[in-house]
């Protein structure tokens, strides 16, 4: 079975606290410009719903990034599945970033180098990447979805998680916004439960 | 906006020296045409130079031919200027000068080609991932090459109309196949977003977007005017300066003219082709600001 390491990141629990990506740039030190963890924040139309979305390199099976490098500099590990930039050999040619589908490589102004999401393997001092450590509300889930005996494994397939692009082949998985429990605030403004109405009939009196 | 000068200067540059090096491998004209061939493919290669962030490590961009187009084209791009000052040396006529001729010929049609390959491969750049990008550098390097061997041996006149006219109806085809892309794209699902729901953007994490968004695209204004100005410069004035040569014989300022209008035509071009180029990655940001047509 072959090892392959993994963010899931639960879209229902996020918070858009940006947390991981600051955790991102206190462990890896790159220029000031450069963010490989970033969180966009959108609304989902006609949902009344925010929902927020961590974008970073998804490590994919047979990245593009690693076939256009003129260098070498870009390489995936067998081992594991990590895809990875040798900083010594890239000639910041940027190619990598226009043949990334997700647009998680960024270039580094002040070593002339691109820059990513290494899932924190090379720093030896942590067990888990800094950003899944640091997330305060737990939305972050660093495994092996490679094997699917995994605790991350099962997670994706009890919240029926998905990938961005699986034509590409990424090992970031997503677990989907749930729905709102009955008796919220739906979109149109109005109470969906019989006690909410009750309720708020009692206290406006 | 940073839109790749180096870039822009290096395809023009090299498309033409490149075209002019195939002509003269395939119809054995030596001389001063292989040295006029050299100096564009090296300027061009210089400021390719400047694009890059750290060139110290140029020469390992030889290594990874085997899957990088980037790398084959370093690699076709060297070969072709060793065979180049190997072809200006031997006399014409000799079998010698024949073979490295259309060695030089196909090496230099490969540089191009590989060049062109570098943005047809891109799935992620929807505009740019089609033959007809191959196609049409390939064309218009031939046609630039065909200008510059009129003006510096003051024949080949027919040859270069018979080059101009294929090159735009390419481009012409170009052009159609992004106002075809433009009208029918839902970009929310070409960045997989439409998983997660029909998203508008709230709150991005940064106020300009990633280096993969940097230098392409941004929204030109007047696309049309200036694909009309690329088309007049680059197919329209050439042709017909080149139409003028054929019947009142070859002129040295009606074949200047048309270089430089050529030579402008590219350039500008070349510009629109990274400014009409978008990554898929820009629905990130872009998601629910324009109209998304869905599908």
């Amino acid at each position: 079975m072959t090892v392959r390491l993994a963010l899931v990141i639960d879209l229902d629990i996020c918070v858009g606290c940006h947390a991981c990506s600051v955790a991102c740039k206190g462990a890896a030190a790159f220029d000031d410009s450069v963010w490989p963890n970033q969180v966009f924040g959108y609304e989902i139309e006609g949902g009344a719903r925010t929902v927020y979305v961590p974008r970073m390199c998804q490590h994919c099976e047979s990245p593009g990034c690693v076939t256009v490098c003129p260098t070498g500099a870009s390489f995936r590990r067998t081992a594991d599945g990590v895809v990875l930039i040798d900083a010594e050999r890239c000639i910041g040619c940027r190619l990598c970033a226009w043949s990334c589908p997700y647009g998680a490589r960024e270039y580094d102004a002040a070593a002339g180098v691109m820059r990513k999401c290494t899932l924190c393997i090379d720093r030896r001092d942590v067990a888990v990447p800094a950003c899944v450590a640091t997330c305060p509300s737990g939305a972050r889930h660093f495994g092996d979805i490679g094997d699917p005996a995994s605790a991350v494994s099962e997670l994706v397939h009890r919240r029926g998680g998905f990938a961005l692009l699986p034509e590409y082949g990424p090992a970031v998985r997503y677990l989907p916004p749930r729905p709102r429990a009955a008796g919220l605030p739906t979109a149109d403004g109005k109470s969906s439960g019989g006690l909410d109405r009750w309720i708020g009939r009692v206290v406006s009196r | 906006m940073h839109r790749a000068f180096p870039l822009i200067v290096f395809t023009t540059a090299s498309g033409a020296g490149f075209g002019l090096l195939a002509l003269a491998g395939v119809l054995a004209v030596g001389g001063a045409i292989p040295a006029v061939g050299l100096v564009l493919v090296a300027g061009g290669l210089l400021a390719a130079r400047r694009h890059l962030g750290r060139p110290v490590g140029l020469l390992r961009a030889l290594t990874r031919a085997r899957t990088s187009w980037l790398s084959r084209e370093a690699v076709a791009a060297v070969a072709c200027a060793a065979v180049a000052l190997g072809f200006a040396a031997v006399p014409q006529g000799a079998v010698a000068g024949r073979v490295l001729g259309l060695t030089m010929a196909v090496l230099a049609t490969g540089a191009v080609a590989c060049t062109a390959m570098i943005y047809a491969s891109l799935r992620p750049v929807p505009q740019w991932h089609t033959g007809l990008v191959p196609a049409g550098f390939l064309l218009i390097a031939g046609m630039t090459g065909a200008l510059l061997l009129v003006l510096l041996t003051g024949g080949f006149v027919p040859l270069a109309v018979a080059a101009i006219l294929p090159a735009g109806a390419v481009k012409l085809a170009y052009w159609r196949r992004l106002d075809e892309l433009s009208a029918s794209g839902d970009t929310i699902a070409a960045a997989g977003l439409d998983r997660i729901g029909r998203v508008r953007l709230l709150d991005p994490p940064l106020a300009v977007m990633g280096s993969a968004l940097s230098e392409m695209g941004g929204g030109v204004s007047r696309v049309r005017m200036l694909r009309r100005v690329a088309g007049a410069l680059l197919f329209a004035l050439p042709l017909g300066l080149s139409l003028l040569e054929l019947l009142a014989g070859f002129s040295a300022v009606l074949a200047v003219a048309a270089v430089l209008a050529a030579g402008a035509g590219v350039l500008l071009e070349r510009w629109l082709f990274f400014a009409e180029a978008g990554h898929i990655a820009g629905a990130w940001f872009d998601a629910g600001r324009r109209a998304d047509k869905h599908a």
